[in-house]
């Protein structure tokens, strides 16, 4: 008998990275490549039908009742599409929560590109895209920014919105559900790696969502717009705060920075509110107490940095990465403490209730400083375009909080040296 | 009464700490849920970044869907904005809310195109909105000309007007054609019954689950344009020269702008799905139920040939329900029809009288002789049964003798 050149090592339960539903492999539909078959119950008559085969060709895959080989999986409760690593590739959800206008988009948009650079190349770690087709958005973004022809040419990424491109419609139980379209990566070890042989073990499918800050305000969550119910399954929260929108900072940032978004008159945000939204979100999805601690990292991602650096004279943001002679690398958890604890003072003297909260609010703290574009929006006199030009774009420890997170939970993906130990959460797996 | 929403993005919406993309406008009795499946019909996507004011070249989303269970009409203008307070790309969506009584016989199209019914920018602050009057506007009169300006022939017009509320089709469109007018223009060809039946959007970015719409413009180019191309779905696409539109009544309309045959023609549209029987007088065909009344939610549009010859093969099916037994009170059936049916009975009742006839003589014939000699042999049958009872009697006779033997010894 034929062997089939290559196998799966399927994982025990599969969480759909879209409605964030627990199935085994088995569950899974498959999405019909015949053109015949067009309309799906849940998604739409524009979609192709989604079924659970009976017959397969030789490479493994169903055979739709036309006749038809297909390729692509889906979700058996939303019928969303389903990328093939999330079925050998234990889920890593990360959330990234923020106010309106903070810089999420820009930050994931500065982190992914900063990553698939430096994760293959300073620890051995590749990281690519699960599904292109997921991170299409994504991947303008970076497009915009750092792949443009044109680097003269301000550029502005789009405002996030609470429907459209960045979500999907479904049917769940007879009910009109919005879903948040998920970024998923793969992060795996490759040649090179010192845990190279636990590649199975230790690869991950990374989840991200970049949610409209509308809805982390308080009353937007219901069971027809879950959208930021990943909270429930989160490793981590990234928290953006932006100082621009502190109505406190505002004459201070005004006198040290020229920038346009510390002008007299834009508009403030008590970003506090959006924090304990948040945390009364994911302790209501955790089954925690109102009082309870959560063993769920937080990182308080101060954006902007570019806007507010000189209000903390002294912040060493040199390349958090140290280099052996050999060439294996480590994330220097002490130089990221040092400075975590240098924003969480400055912080503290801005916003003390934010950061009361946030050490009430979870045992793993961290306060991280970022740039997503390392300088301000500039203003095109052709177009009138006001945004940031291509040849501008330096982000700033953009990768920081993401190769801190992985280096806490990877299991040995990403080494780190330093730390103190009772800040370091070793060895923590999924956060409760 | 019509109810309203206008959503987009500002300091401060309607709802106390909203903020960002709200509602900054609602009638006061919209229900929750209503208000939530309007935020959802309000998505829209730049095509080119606006720098202060809205982008010329960004398209405006008009649409008119249907609420489910009967709840209604929804109109929607969703456009481009400018920016916002925060310097960020804004929208500005609209939505009516209407119910059954609000509906103008020109139609949604004309409705929306009819100046003040929708908003075009929004200031001041968070306000809840008070009952208003619409324009019903005014219906195109005279050939479509926007069919004949963007395709070269009006026919085409009527291509789409053609399949009314039973054909979904998809309309492949490009900035700065006015998707609106050419919707609107096709809806002048459209019997005013079914006007309100026929769902649209100008601008296809994702219409939320659940909610059909018949006719879909999308963007050259665009995801959903891909998407159709790569289903393989038939597609009126106005992009590319398309020649002369196929001969109907409905592109004799769109070019003449004779639009008084739209009776005859609304009529001979649906004899053409329901066709008389040859040689009647103003026929009542058995009450089928319409297509249009039930699902405006059909399969895509297949193939031009295909769908003729669908209809072709439907046209013939159904004539061929469609000869029913006539009703007995009060309707007047054709002659043809009586007298098949009452050859049939005729036949049917020489058959039974032929048949009842054979079963007698078959039964008072040499048949019957057969029947008697199975009645003796089974009575001979009883005999030999009565026999072995007889010999199962004296069996147990000598048995009882056996007992009472030992049992006098025993004694």
């Amino acid at each position: 008998m034929k062997l089939l050149p290559y196998r799966y090592s399927l994982n025990p339960g599969v969480v759909c990275p879209s409605c964030w539903h627990d199935f085994t492999p088995d569950n899974a539909r498959w999405i019909s490549s015949h053109p015949d078959l067009l309309g799906d119950p849940k998604l739409g008559e524009h979609e192709r039908l989604r079924f659970l085969p009976s017959k397969f060709n030789l490479a493994g895959n169903a055979i739709d009742e036309k006749g038809s080989p297909c390729e692509r999986l889906a979700c058996p409760r939303c019928h969303l599409g389903l990328p093939w690593p999330s079925l050998d590739l234990r889920p890593l959800f990360y959330s990234i929560v923020g106010s309106p206008a903070c810089g999420k988009s820009y930050l994931l948009a500065s982190m992914c590109f900063q990553l698939r650079q430096a994760l293959p190349a300073k620890f051995r770690v590749s990281f690519t895209d699960a599904d292109p087709q997921c991170n299409q958005i994504l991947n303008d973004y970076e497009e915009q920014q750092f792949f443009n022809a044109d680097q003269n040419t301000p550029v502005q990424l789009r405002k996030t919105e609470e429907q459209g491109d960045n979500y999907a419609s479904t049917m769940i139980d007879g009910a009109r559900i919005q879903l948040p379209r998920p970024f998923l990566f793969s992060v795996r070890p490759v040649d090179g790696h010192p845990n190279e042989h636990q590649s199975e073990r230790i690869a991950r499918m990374l989840c991200l969502y970049d949610n409209a800050g509308e809805s982390y305000t308080p009353g937007r969550d219901s069971s027809t717009n879950p959208v930021t119910r990943h909270l429930a399954k989160s490793a981590a929260i990234f928290f953006c705060f932006d100082p621009t929108q502190d109505a406190r900072l505002r004459a201070k940032l005004q006198k040290a920075s020229g920038d346009s978004q510390t002008k007299a008159g834009r508009a403030t945000s008590r970003q506090e509110i959006i924090f304990h939204e948040m945390a009364s979100r994911l302790r209501s999805l955790r089954g925690l107490g109102s009082s309870d601690k959560t063993d769920c990292p937080l990182i308080v991602i101060v954006t902007k940095l570019d806007v507010w650096r000189s209000l903390v004279p002294g912040l060493n943001l040199d390349d958090p990465i140290r280099t052996r002679a050999d060439g294996l690398s480590a994330l220097d958890l002490g130089r990221v403490e040092e400075v975590s604890q240098q924003v969480r003072q400055f912080l503290h003297g801005v916003s003390p209730e934010l950061v009361t909260s946030a050490e009430s609010f979870s045992r793993h703290v961290h306060f991280v400083p970022v740039s997503a574009t390392g300088c301000g929006s500039v203003t095109d006199t052709e177009t009138g375009v006001t945004g940031v030009r291509p040849c501008d774009i330096a982000p700033i420890w953009c990768d920081v909080p993401l190769t801190l997170m992985l280096s806490l939970h990877g299991q040995g993906l990403i080494p780190y040296v330093g730390g103190s130990g009772s800040k370091v959460a070793k060895g923590v797996r999924d956060g409760k | 009464m019509v109810n309203e929403l206008i959503y987009t993005s500002a300091p401060r919406g309607l709802k106390p700490g909203s903020r960002g993309f709200c509602v900054v406008a609602a009638s006061a009795n919209l229900s929750p849920k209503i208000v939530s499946l309007l935020e959802s019909l309000s998505a829209y996507r730049h095509l080119n970044l606006p720098a202060g004011g809205p982008h010329p070249g960004n398209p405006v989303v008009w649409s008119h869907l249907l609420l489910p269970e009967g709840g209604g009409s929804v109109l929607s203008r969703v456009a481009d904005a400018g920016l916002d307070y925060s310097d960020r790309t804004n929208k500005l969506a609209h939505h009516l809310v209407l119910s059954s009584m609000d509906r103008s016989t020109p139609g949604p199209a004309t409705m929306m195109r009819s100046a003040g019914n929708l908003s075009r920018q929004w200031t001041g602050d968070p306000r809840t909105l008070t009952a208003r009057d619409l324009s019903a506007g005014v219906l195109p009169g005279g050939p479509c000309r926007t069919w004949q300006r963007v395709t070269g022939d009006a026919g085409w017009a009527g291509e789409l007007a053609r399949g009314g509320s039973r054909q979904s089709r998809t309309l492949v469109v490009t900035p700065p054609m006015d998707a609106l007018a050419l919707i609107d223009e096709a809806l002048s060809l459209v019997a005013e019954n079914d006007r309100w039946k026929i769902t649209f959007t100008t601008f296809d970015n994702g219409i939320p689950q659940g909610l059909g719409c018949l006719w879909r413009c999308v963007i050259v180019g665009s995801p959903e344009h891909q998407k159709a191309v790569a289903n393989q779905v038939a597609l009126l696409d106005l992009t590319i020269p398309l020649g002369a539109a196929p001969e109907s009544p409905q592109a004799e309309m769109a070019r003449s702008g004779d639009r008084t045959s739209l009776l005859r023609t609304a009529r001979s549209v649906s004899s053409q799905a329901r066709p008389t029987v040859v040689g009647t007088e103003t026929p009542q065909l058995a009450d089928a139920p319409s297509a249009a009344d039930q699902d405006y939610q059909l399969a895509p549009l297949k193939p031009q040939l295909e769908s003729i010859a669908a209809v072709r093969t439907t046209a013939t099916a159904t004539a061929k329900r469609a000869v029913k037994p006539p009703k007995i009170n009060g309707s007047s059936a054709s002659t043809g029809t009586l007298l098949l049916w009452f050859a049939v009975a005729m036949a049917a009742m020489l058959l039974l009288v032929v048949g009842v006839g054979v079963a007698g003589w078959y039964f008072f014939s040499g048949a019957a002789v057969s029947v008697v000699e199975k009645k003796s042999r089974s009575i001979d049958d009883m005999v030999r049964a009565d026999d072995t009872d007889l010999v199962m009697s004296d069996a147990g006779r000598q048995a009882a003798e056996k007992q009472l033997q030992i049992q006098s010894r025993q004694m």
